[in-house]
């Protein structure tokens, strides 16, 4: 019967001066506050969800993304991108994205430090960044709100089996929607850390090689041409009977 | 009146002789020809029906120049009016080895042929001329040669 009371006072309709809590999953039900019960069983939890702190801590909870920047011929920037494709598939890893002059992939980020490496085997590295992002606070605090929150949802359906009464039963229920609603969102931000710090992300961008400048050749132009040859000077036969000869006096018929 | 027609018939005889004395050069008409009065400076001309004309002439030789001589100034002095030289051989005449030149010109529009042979002594130049529209020269051409080369001097 005292259990029956605390399920009862706890499911207790609220006062009409309470605000009401966000319940998604029943917009259309008039605005009503957390079971003062709830509250207690979740604030009980989250004491106990604490204790396992050390299973999250295990952890790593670090990001690592790191960019490269090689410098290459622009005829052999697909060949490049290929290299680097195959060096993150051999450590595991694997393509997320490409551009003509760039390439992303990701690598298990154990193997984080033997890809950057290998790069110096891809081409000439003329710069590389390496940024480390570290979660594991964040994702020990999801840990642990996801554990709690875990442990409230058991209590509110034990509450909800021995409710005895359609008024508590609602309350319960209402307070059970809205706990599923964190539970899913801690649990899609912890496996997005999760996937995120498994793998870390490479992006190699790839710089053009300068062309390589040709010593200058200075071509000599060509030589001009001779000027013309002036005609020749020749002293006229005296001999006036050569204007008769030809073509044209000799045919010339009177 | 008596002593002007002696007069007159001096002349003549000198005339006559004179015109006996100086060389004239002629030649063997080809066939198909017709010899035609000496005109134009011309010892000899003969034309066929084709417009085909072969020709001889003599000159004084005041220069002294040799075959080759005469042979060379011609050419230069043809050349340089545009006439394009085709051959030119030493051949065998009635007066001694002379020197045949073949020549080609455009007259017109027209391509023409027009051969010369020269050949000179210490006295005189004879120079023999053929030419014509190449169409119809062509079809003589073996004719003509042949008289060319029988020039003959008187």
């Amino acid at each position: 019967m005292s259990d029956e009371m605390q399920i009862s006072q706890a499911p207790t309709p609220p006062a009409p001066d309470m605000p009401a809590p966000a319940a998604p999953a029943a917009p259309a039900a008039p605005a009503q506050p957390a079971h003062p019960a709830a509250k207690d069983a979740a604030a009980t939890h989250a004491s106990k969800g604490k204790e396992n702190a050390p299973e999250v801590a295990q952890s790593l909870g670090i990001i690592y993304t790191g960019t490269v920047g090689i410098r290459a011929k622009r005829e052999e920037f697909p060949k490049t991108i290929d290299r680097v494709v195959d060096l993150a598939e051999s450590l595991g890893g694997a393509i997320t994205g490409r551009t003509d002059q760039s390439v992303t992939v990701r690598v298990p980020s154990q193997a984080f430090r033997k890809a950057m490496s290998g790069m110096e085997d891809v081409g000439v590295v003329e710069n590389r960044n390496v940024s480390a992002q570290d979660v594991s606070e964040e994702m020990h605090d999801l840990e642990v709100r996801l554990q709690n929150m875990r442990a409230t949802r058991k209590r509110l359906e034990e509450f909800l089996a021995k409710a005895t009464n359609i008024a508590d039963t609602l309350t319960v229920e209402r307070e059970l929607e809205r706990v599923a609603v964190d539970i899913d969102h801690i649990e899609g931000r912890l496996t997005f850390l999760k996937v995120h710090t498994a793998f870390s992300h490479i992006t190699v961008n790839l710089l053009e090689r300068p062309k390589e400048i040709l010593p200058v050749v200075e071509v000599k132009p060509p030589p001009p041409p001779p000027p013309p040859t002036p005609p020749r000077k020749l002293v006229e036969v005296p001999a006036p009977w050569f204007d008769n000869i030809g073509i044209d006096p000799l045919l010339k018929v009177h | 009146m008596h002593t002007t027609h002696i007069l007159s018939a001096l002349f003549l005889g000198i005339s006559l002789l004179a015109s006996a004395c100086t060389p004239a050069a002629k030649l063997d008409a080809p066939p198909g020809f017709a010899t035609l009065k000496s005109q134009g400076g011309y010892d000899y001309r003969a034309v066929n029906a084709h417009g085909v004309v072969v020709a001889a002439r003599t000159e004084p030789n005041e220069l002294h120049g040799n075959t080759t001589f005469w042979a060379d100034s011609l050419e230069e002095k043809l050349t340089r009016a545009g006439y394009a030289k085709e051959s030119a051989t030493d051949v065998d005449t009635r007066v001694g080895k002379a020197k045949m030149q073949k020549y080609a010109a455009t007259r017109d529009g027209r391509d023409m042929t027009y051969w010369l042979l020269v050949v000179s002594n210490e006295k005189s130049v004879v120079v023999v001329e053929a030419g014509g529209d190449k169409e119809t020269f062509d079809k003589a051409s073996k004719e003509v040669e042949s008289t060319m080369k029988s020039v003959a001097v008187n």
